[in-house]
Formats: structure tokens, sequence, C-alpha cells
């Protein structure tokens, strides 16, 4: 009975190494799964719901401290923050892109127009 | 809006800015008496949350809504502003010096040039025939900006008249579970590397003309036009929890937008 358990168990490590590449990857996917499904911890669904309120600075301690337990303990998540966050930086910056070509008369004409009432 | 209202003198030229999804409120003048919220006041009745009854010339506001101090674009309101002539040389300066600024918004909301050409000068006349309503607190510059954003939206609106497009195909997506599906790899690239790209802030300002009116304006006003979340809400007349749902909603959809361009070998 002890060598079907032990030949049993060493098959599902052997399948969940070969899936995880190494023996890193694997504790580290287990911890990751421990850690997600922890009482009170927050799930991707309300995660996704609420990076915005993270990068902006509007969330309570407590949501913020569940936000970054999650973030810690989840990988697609952390993907999709930096996603979420790379693509706030470049639409922000994109702001400071060279200006339109402003016509050369146009302050006159708008100028002209105000006084003329 | 279920908020509760209160009376405020209203104007001959009141309620000039229909909000994004039709509601009004009138543009206020420094002198205008604000009532509180609840009780009798001036004689009039104020059960619950609703105004019942408020003489001629009154209108109601949605209590908490910060009143834009910008000016009216009814064409009653013609005609130059009584202003000081320092006021004047002032706006005529800021009209100099910030039109490649303000036609830059402009063409950002409104995403035509030709159509943005023609918020500016609206919302610099605008700005002109309110001037001596202009008390001097803000930078005339950003008010003048405040006034071209308000033009712009308004032409937006006026052009945009169709049914609110959706956004949800470009929201992320989970399993039953609520599990994010999404390959867990770290990305490898930066932000930084990104933008030393010479195709960068094409394919960004493509992505965001890309998203729905309702959406785009928002990720705009906020994170390019740096307006906070109140002064967007007023700009839009839409609640402060509306602009932070279609913000975020919006930055999702961009995140999707622009997920090739920073995995380009995915």
């Amino acid at each position: 009975m002890k060598t079907v358990m032990r030949t049993f168990l060493i098959g599902i490590m052997n399948r969940m190494l070969r899936n995880y590449g190494s023996a890193g990857l694997l504790r580290k996917s287990l911890i990751s799964g421990i850690m997600r499904y922890a009482p009170g911890q927050m799930f991707c669904r309300e995660f996704g719901g609420v990076i915005s309120a993270y990068l902006d600075d509007e969330m309570s301690p407590d949501e913020r401290r569940r936000f970054e337990f999650h973030l810690a303990a989840c990988p697609r998540c952390l993907r999709q923050m930096e996603e979420f966050r790379i693509a706030v930086l470049l639409a922000r910056s994109s702001a400071s892109a060279e200006p339109p070509d402003v016509p050369p008369d146009l302050a006159r004409i708008i100028i002209a127009a105000m006084r003329s009432g | 809006m279920s908020g509760s209202v209160h009376a405020v003198k209203g104007e001959d030229h009141a309620v000039p800015r229909a909000g994004w999804r039709g509601d009004t409120f009138p543009v206020p003048r420094p002198e205008s008496p604000v009532t509180p919220a609840h009780g009798t006041v001036a004689g009039m009745t104020l059960v619950g949350d609703a105004l019942l009854d408020y003489p001629e010339g009154w209108e109601h506001v949605p209590r908490g809504r910060q009143m834009p101090d910008v000016p009216s674009e009814s064409p009653d309101d013609r005609g130059g502003p009584s202003a000081s002539r320092a006021d004047t040389a002032a706006y005529e300066r800021a009209i100099r010096s910030d039109l490649p600024r303000l036609l830059a918004t402009a063409t950002r909301i409104l995403k035509d040039p030709s159509e943005a050409l023609d918020a500016v000068q609206d919302g610099c006349l605008q700005g002109y025939r309110a001037l001596d309503g202009f008390d001097g607190r803000a930078d005339i510059g950003t008010w003048l900006h405040r006034i071209v954003i308000n033009a712009a939206l308004s032409r937006l609106r006026r052009a945009n008249q169709q049914a609110e497009e959706q956004i949800d195909e470009l929201m992320p997506e989970y399993d039953l579970h609520g599990v994010l599906l999404i390959e867990a790899r770290t990305l490898q690239v930066s932000a930084e590397t990104m933008l030393l790209r010479t195709e960068t802030r094409l394919r960004v300002r493509d992505a965001i003309d890309r998203l729905p009116d309702a959406y785009r304006v928002v990720l705009v006003l906020r994170d390019l036009e740096e307006l906070s979340t109140r002064e967007t809400a007023d700009a839009l007349g839409c609640t402060e929890g509306v602009v932070k749902t279609r913000l975020h909603r919006a930055r999702l959809a961009l995140k999707t937008l622009l997920r090739p361009f920073m995995e380009p070998d995915e």
C-alpha cells in the first residue's frame, strides 16, 4: 500500500513538474495558490475592477493591503497590472505629443471677431 | 439624478450646457444667491429632495454639483463685456500664447481638426463675452482652457447623438471561478522602451481614438488634460462615480488595444 501511494505521489509530482518546468516554479505556484485562496483575499475579478483606484491612490489602507496581497500572489494579475500601468503612462505621455499646426492668422482672426462684437 | 435640489436665482441666459446624458444646469454668476438644500427658503417649499415650487427665473440644480464658472453659449448672451482693459489685454495675450494647447485639446476631444478649430474659436468668443464674470481667482489661461473644453464637448454632443457604443469586448475575460484568462508571463517591455519607439505616439493616439466617445472623452480629460475627477464630472454633467467607472473601463480597453504593441511577438 505504501509503495502504491508513493508511486502515485511521485507520478503527480512528475506531472506537475512537467507542467511547471521546474521545482522552483512549482513551489512558487503552490504558494501563490495558497495565498490567493486565503480567507478575505481579493480575487482576480475584483482586482481587475480596482486597478485604477490603486493607481490613482483612492483606496483605503485595508483595500490597498488586500490588493497588494493578491498582486504578490497572482502572476496573471501582475501582468495585467503592468500592461495597465504602461497603457496609462503612454496615454499620459501622448499629451505632450507635438501640437497641431495652428493657422498663422487664427489668433488675429479671433481677436478681430471679438473686437467687432 | 437623485440628489436633492436647491434653488439658484436664474439668469436670462441660463442652462447653456447640456450634460453628457442630457442633464442641464445653469451657469452661475458670482453674485447668484445659492440657497440651502432643505427646508423653506425664500418662500419656497422644499419637501425631502424635491423643490416643489419656485418662482419664475429660478432653476433647480442637483445638490452637491460644483457649478462651473464658465460662460454661456446662449444666443442671448451677445455683445462685448464690460471687463477692464487690463482683463481684455490679458485675455488676448492668453489667446495668442495658448492657441496651440487649446487646439491640441479640442482636437483630442473632437478628433476632427476642422471641428477643433471651430470649437477653439467658439470658446474664445464665449470667453470674451463672459469676461466681466471672470473673477481673477484662477489663471486666465486655465479659465480659457476650461471654456474651450466645454465648447468642444458641446460640439461633440451635437455631432454624436447615436446610441452609446459598447466596449465590453475590450474588457478582460475571467473563467467561471473569476480567474483572469491571460497568460502569466512577465512583460518583456517597459513603458520607457516603448516611448523611445517612433511609432508609439501614433499607435497610442490611434488606440485612444478607437475608444467609444463616452469613454474616450473621460480618458482625455482625466489622463491627458489632467482635470480632476470633479472637474471632469462638471464638464460632462455626470457624477464623479460615472467618471471613475468610465475612466477605469477606458483604461482597460486601451490596455487591450495596446497589448499587441507591448508584446509584438505574441
